[in-house]
């Protein structure tokens, strides 16, 4: 590998670092501000079917007596894909509550999950209550009597899906972006690196080739236009010819001294 | 390239450009990707503000159409502004909301003025097709009011798009501090990278060159890049090993020929030369050059101190969140446990360490340290109760205090005495330089994928730092310099020391204390009672680190050419000291920035000014126990304010507020500080230390 790719490499590594933070922070961002806005919006139609609610209970008549909240919450189910159900639910108790009316049928007359309650209970906004599940998200709003009492709530529980799918259509838009700027980036830093490392890497080469020639051939080339490392080298190259020579002629006296013995 | 100076070129510039280079590279592509992603987020939520849209208009419309069916008039329905008015208020994003004709003649409306826009609404309406449309700064959805087949009129929702907007400046601010912090990031790895691929090996190649002129030849094998560098190193010791062949050929070779040849002319004129050869070379092969060289300790250093540091801006949150009563302790203290005993094991392990590293390879405790550091991140990260939380945190305190040793061991190590100053300046910026990234960074995932997940990261990176070690440092074989450890008597002599107690008691211990408690403790769990973004908390907690890491080494500087050191300690505590002040006239999120800032500001002037000064004031000591062993134990007594600090805190905390227990503990350094400072008037002799 030579010395631009090592330096490219690693002022990529540094660029593509950033880079994917950001798209990190872009992507949580969109997702936090999608599941806010989608909840909101299923507050919208939960406020909505309280509303109606309220209006049936200040006439006098029961949560259970209501006349089209059937009706009226599986008009909101069907209108709205998302939505996987609704429940209209009363207090039977301080910790427990029953399923007057849901978009499931045979739900109605069921029990209301612990947790939903307890959330509800502590819920710091008496206006709504929120609970993030795996797979599907609840969004809840009480139901007031005409006497300001908590009778009961409204409940919708609605895909988490269709976040998740949007958020990874996000982060597929978000890493085809990257990837673009990222290889318009690497042309650019592979340029760079080239261009501010060329020196360092001309020289060396020029000094290996001379080693290389020297090596093989045996020639030493003049000083002419050399930075202060090369005219090193072709010292050195000097001092290690003068040696070799004096080797080889010591070598070469031995062998002499030897042969006009025989 | 005539006559160009490579060696000068590498050294100097190549630092400098790469550096403008990266960072030119960065803020292009940062740029580029930031404007992109506005783009991308308007696109993918502009649907699901329209569905929102939708959904409000549709709860405003059908009572209208209901009234409508029983014989009112659009333009004479009661009440509609009211109806518009409450779901305003409830529905904050959107902006206005209006009834128009068919015939675009106004019926109602509320909200924001529409003067400016009335006629884009209208157009708007009389278009077919797209059910919401951009009209300024807004999303104008409209929804037909129809009745069996006839519409009758429009209700038109404004929703600004300050929504994304808002959405894009959260993550502005994010996107600075990784901008920031990738400045940092790439200034470490540059510098470790160019030092280590390019300026080392040309360092030595250059040192190979000049004594192979002189005949002094090495072999470069331990260079083993794969670049023109290792390439070039290849080729040389080919070279050498080409003449030391020849050359031990001759050698071996001699003795025959002295025993064997009858010429004695021969024999002498040879032995001559071979004599005149063997002075004009010597050739030396090393096992390998060790990287000695303290700066590239810093770069495993940055990366552990970043590990350790993601978690700053969440501990007391996180250990909030595992509270369980503990023996009848009250809550704020049990939550404040994790960092006291965090503290307490980080500075007993200091001076174990220390003598550990006296006797072993430095190498091996970071590795040990790294490792157990590693341990406790993981662990910390799977915690489930407090108690269990408590415990990883000691085991990290265990590990962060022995690499931290080895850190300053190994700088210790490889300067010599006059430079160690400068030795110890780069552990001090890489620490402050990781500890700044670290608590912003980690703020920022702790708020986007949770504190479990970011202790992991952390316990990832604190590995890196150990393979980091394992793979580039080598340690020195000898060790020339023992530091001298504690012993009783060495605290007895130095407890004697007037100057040096009131210093201490009264400047570094409170210093420390302030900045556990201040930073720590209470900045996280007061700004997140708040309500302030776990990014946000990040972001003001950098604030000190920030101010330590940009002006610790100017005012050192300074306070080097003044030479007054006690001017610049007492400059610092009442700066530090005065840090009350904003708390006690802003208050609330205000009043603790300028209460960190100015705690940064006097820190940053006495911290450099307090070491520095140490070996002054216990110059006799120092004699006879030596200067690291002084300095060991001012560090060791100074630290203990990070223990005394949450301790205090939260106790405090159990007691009054956030607010009051802030107010308490400035007080207390403030007094301490006016002790000081009354105590350098009175014994000014005593206390005129100069350099």
């Amino acid at each position: 590998m030579s010395l631009t790719l090592k330096i490219s490499t690693a002022i990529l590594s540094i660029i593509v670092f950033a880079l994917s933070l950001l798209v990190f922070l872009t992507y949580f961002k969109y997702e936090s501000t999608l599941a806010q806005l989608v909840r909101s919006r299923f507050l919208v139609i939960a406020s909505d079917i309280k509303n109606t609610v309220h209006r049936g209970l200040s006439l006098g008549v029961t949560l259970s007596e209501l006349q089209g909240i059937q009706e009226v919450i599986e008009e909101a189910k069907n209108n709205h894909p998302h939505i996987l159900s609704i429940k209209v639910f009363e207090f039977t108790s301080d910790d427990q509550a029953k399923t007057v009316y849901n978009t499931r049928l045979a739900g109605i007359g069921g029990n209301i999950p612990e947790l939903w309650l307890r959330t509800m209970l502590i819920s710091k906004k008496a206006e709504e209550w929120y609970l993030k599940g795996e797979e599907a998200n609840v969004i809840g709003v009480p139901i007031v009597n005409n006497f300001g009492k908590h009778i009961g709530g409204i409940a919708i529980r609605y895909s988490q899906h269709y976040i998740h799918e949007q958020s990874v259509q996000m982060l597929n838009n978000l890493l085809r972006k990257l990837s673009l700027i990222l290889t318009a980036v690497s042309l650019f830093v592979l340029v760079g690196s080239y261009l501010l490392f060329y020196p360092i890497s001309k020289s060396f080469s020029r000094m290996s080739n001379l080693l290389e020639s020297y090596i093989n051939r045996g020639q030493i080339p003049s000083h002419n236009g050399m930075d202060e490392l090369e005219e090193s080298l072709i010292n050195t190259l000097k001092k290690n010819s003068m040696l070799l020579k004096k080797l080889e002629n010591l070598k070469h006296l031995m062998s002499l001294s030897s042969y006009q013995e025989k | 390239m005539t006559n160009f100076n490579l060696y000068m070129w590498n050294q100097r510039d190549l630092k400098y450009y790469s550096f403008i280079f990266t960072i030119l590279v960065l803020v292009v592509s940062s740029i580029f990707l930031f404007l992109s992603s506005e783009k991308l987020l308007v696109m993918q939520l502009s649907p699901e503000l329209e569905q929102k849209s939708i959904v409000v208009g549709q709860t405003l419309i059908n009572p209208i159409k209901k009234a409508i069916v029983e014989g009112v008039n659009v333009d004479q329905l009661r009440g509609l502004e009211e109806h518009f008015s409450e779901t305003l208020k409830d529905n904050k994003e959107i902006r206005y909301i209006l009834l128009n004709t068919v015939d675009g003649r106004l019926v109602y409306s509320q909200g924001m003025s529409i003067e400016k826009i009335k006629f884009d609404i209208l157009k708007h309406q009389n278009e077919v097709g797209k059910t919401s449309v951009e009209i300024d700064k807004y999303q104008n959805t409209k929804l037909p009011i129809e009745i069996e087949g006839k519409i009758l009129g429009y209700i038109h929702l404004g929703i600004g798009l300050d929504i994304i907007s808002s959405t894009m400046h959260d993550i502005t601010y994010d996107a600075l501090i990784v901008f920031f912090i990738s400045l940092l990031v790439t200034f470490e790895i540059l510098f470790f990278l160019l030092n280590y691929r390019i300026n080392m090996p040309i360092n030595w190649i250059k040192n190979a060159l000049d004594n192979g002129k002189e005949g002094r030849f090495e072999y470069l094998h331990y260079i083993k890049s794969r670049d023109e560098i290792g390439h070039f190193a290849d080729l040389y010791t080919r070279l050498i090993h080409n003449l030391d062949k020849i050359y031990c050929d001759v050698k071996n070779k001699f003795p025959i020929f002295e025993v064997t040849s009858d010429r004695l002319e021969d024999i002498t004129k040879a032995k001559h030369e071979f004599e005149n050869i063997q002075n004009e070379l010597h050739i030396t092969q090393k096992k390998s050059r060790k990287t000695k060289e303290t700066y590239f300790i810093r770069t495993p250093l940055f990366l552990f101190v970043f590990a350790e540091s993601l978690s700053i801006s969440f501990l007391p949150i996180f250990s909030n969140i595992l509270y369980t009563p503990i023996f009848g302790l009250p809550k704020d203290f049990v939550v404040a446990l994790p960092i006291i005993f965090f503290m307490m094991v980080y500075t007993i392990s200091q001076p174990f360490s220390g003598i550990w590293s006296n006797i072993s390879s430095k190498k091996a405790i970071f590795l040990v340290g790294a490792t157990l550091s590693t341990i406790g991140l993981f662990g910390a990260g799977f915690s489930h109760t407090i108690l269990e939380f408590l415990s990883w945190r000691m085991l990290t305190a265990l590990g962060y205090g022995m690499v931290l040793i080895a850190c300053q061991a190994f700088i210790i190590d490889n300067t010599p005495v006059e430079k160690r100053t400068q030795g110890l300046a780069i552990y001090i910026s890489g620490f402050y330089s990781a500890s700044v990234c670290g608590s912003a960074i980690g703020a920022i995932l702790a708020d986007n994928v949770g504190y479990k997940s970011t202790f992991m990261i952390s316990a990832v990176i604190s590995i890196l730092s150990g393979i980091f070690v394992a793979t580039y440092i080598r340690d020195r074989e000898l060790f020339e310099e023992q530091n001298k450890f504690f012993s009783w008597d060495s605290f007895k002599t130095i407890f004697k020391n007037k100057p040096f107690m009131s210093m201490l008691l009264c400047v570094s211990v409170p210093s420390k204390m302030m900045l556990s408690s201040v930073i720590y403790y209470i900045t996280p769990i007061y700004l997140n009672a708040m309500g302030t973004r776990q990014s946000e908390i990040g972001r003001i907690i950098m604030i000190y680190g920030f101010i330590m890491l940009v002006l610790s080494p100017l005012i050192a500087k300074l306070a080097d050419r003044l030479n007054k050191p006690v001017f610049f300690i007492a400059i610092g505590a009442i700066l530090a000291s005065s840090s009350i002040f904003p708390i006690i006239f802003i208050g609330g999120f205000w009043g603790l920035v300028f209460c960190i800032t100015l705690l940064a500001l006097g820190h940053s002037i006495n911290a450099t000014a307090q070491v520095a000064i140490v070996p002054i004031i216990l110059r006799k000591e120092a004699s006879v126990l030596g200067e690291a062993a002084v300095s060991s134990i001012y560090r060791f007594l100074e630290m203990q304010g990070f223990v005394f600090g949450p301790t205090i805190t939260g106790l405090l905390i159990a007691r009054y507020n956030y607010l009051y227990s802030l107010i308490i503990i400035s007080s207390v350094s403030c007094v301490l500080t006016i002790f000081y400072l009354v105590g350098v008037l009175i014994n000014k002799h005593s206390f005129n230390i100069q350099r």
